[in-house]
């Protein structure tokens, strides 16, 4: 593949049709809330970008977030522009290792200085000089600051990079911390940062993400906690497939019990939707299947800054519960689709 | 449903002066059953109902007003995952888009050659 090669270009080698990726297109702008100009030109945009550069660092992380990316059952447009990105560096999925692969992301940075996405998942250690996650004899705080400086855009994927996750839970032994904390302390520069919590994100907010930066050159919309609005506007307790019945006060008792099975909502099991503002309702995961309350289990709220300690301090676990009341979503309708898988 | 028709006919003012496509995006407007039911029943059905085939399905139907079409994509699973009211002469989804045919004239001319062998 050459670096000056289209999308429209690759996915043409790949035997997606035009046909195909307008349709793509035409759904993942409607995810993204997008207004009918920048639909139009949505295609036109993301056809004829050239392929962006992307380093990818990941920290503090357990590698789910990569997987949740790149494990998809058959092939999507969304994996097909993944592989389109001209994927620089990505220590786990990179061939090379050790001093050859430092060497490759030396060279991306100089390369692309100021234009390069940078993907950064799991949190950054800051106690003990960082000496709890290093590589290559360089601390995770040390090569994200080399690295943010050349970044026209930071992508904070997954909660751990986001929030700081399960590594910044109570008691915090490594000093974890998101990449939005070092910017905000100036610790690391400070450019245009996208967090996309989840633990792990839904893969097609992730691609939805990339696909708007990658077609206008600027982000999505973001909230206060600098989330894509179009995908983390709405509460998942919102858009449940069981929120009939907790309107009407149907609640099921147990696991698995004879309410649980019949559609009855999970809240007094613990479920934790009504405060957390995630896709996962509207999006869908395994391409728009299902959720974890389709298969009786309620959501744990991981998308949210200090999901674990909230959980456990303040709602006496995850089992119990929520003490909180509903938070309030965005107001617009849940029908927002899936992009689709190809066939 | 009113306000959804205003904005079809100023859609449709728009293309007339300028010739520039519009488009609604059905699924995000909280429209209930009834009002789903009006605005079809409003519309009205056309003379052209084309089916695409790219990416899953696709359903293409002018509405009883020339020009303005409803566009409904489904997945693999024939669950709609899209639906859109287009403004247009031609909706581009039915159109044959010039890349698709350099690479259509690219096979035939292989096949040509092929049989040329025989």
């Amino acid at each position: 593949m050459r670096q000056d090669d289209t999308l429209t270009d690759y996915l043409a080698q790949h035997g997606v049709s035009r046909r195909s990726f307008l349709k793509f297109c035409a759904i993942t702008a409607s995810a993204l809330a997008l207004p009918a100009p920048a639909r139009n030109a949505m295609a036109q945009a993301l056809g004829s970008a050239p392929r962006p550069s992307v380093i990818w660092l990941s920290f503090q992380e357990c590698t789910g977030c990569t997987e949740s990316l790149t494990r998809s059952f058959d092939t999507t447009v969304e994996s097909l522009i993944l592989n389109h990105l001209s994927l620089d560096y990505h220590h786990t999925l990179q061939a090379a290792a050790g001093t050859a692969a430092e060497a490759a992301r030396a060279a991306a940075i100089a390369r692309n200085f100021g234009r390069y996405v940078l993907v950064v998942d799991g949190s950054i250690p800051t106690n003990d000089g960082g000496a709890w996650s290093t590589i290559a004899g360089m601390t995770n705080l040390q090569m994200l600051a080399e690295a943010v400086q050349g970044a026209a855009v930071v992508l904070s994927v997954g909660t751990c990079a986001a929030y700081g996750g399960l590594p910044k839970a109570n008691p915090n032994p490594s000093g974890a911390m998101s990449v939005e904390e070092l910017m905000d302390q100036g610790a690391i520069a400070s450019v245009p940062l996208v967090n996309v919590p989840g633990c792990p994100p839904v893969p097609e907010v992730i691609t939805g993400v990339i696909a708007h930066y990658v077609a206008f050159g600027t982000l999505p919309e973001l909230d206060g906690l600098r989330r894509p609005r179009a995908y983390y506007g709405k509460t998942v307790h919102d858009c449940c497939p069981r929120r009939s019945a907790y309107d009407r006060g149907i609640f099921a008792r147990a696991f698995d019990d004879e309410l649980a099975r019949s559609g009855a909502c999970l809240l007094e099991l613990g479920c934790k939707g009504p405060v957390t503002f995630n896709a996962c309702a509207t999006v869908r995961w395994n391409m728009g299947t299902s959720l974890p309350m389709h298969s009786g289990h309620g959501c744990l709220g991981c998308s949210e800054p200090h999901f674990w300690d909230r959980a456990v301090t303040r709602d006496g676990g995850f089992y119990q519960p929520l003490q909180a009341p509903p938070a309030t979503g965005d107001g617009t309708a849940c029908t927002v689709p899936a992009a689709p898988p190809l066939t | 449903v009113l306000s959804l028709l205003h904005e079809i006919a100023a859609l449709m003012g728009r293309w007339m002066e300028s010739g520039e496509a519009g488009s609604i995006d059905i699924r995000r407007l909280p429209l209930s059953r009834a009002e789903r039911g009006a605005l079809t029943a409003l519309l009205g059905a056309g003379e052209v109902d084309a089916r695409v085939d790219a990416l899953g399905k696709s359903r293409v139907c002018e509405t009883g007003i020339p020009g303005v079409w409803w566009i409904t994509h489904l997945d693999s699973a024939s669950e709609v995952i899209g639906e859109f009211i287009e403004v247009t002469q031609t909706p581009e989804l039915l159109s044959a888009q010039r890349q698709d045919m350099i690479l259509g004239l690219e096979r035939l001319h292989d096949r040509l050659q092929l049989m040329g062998r025989r």
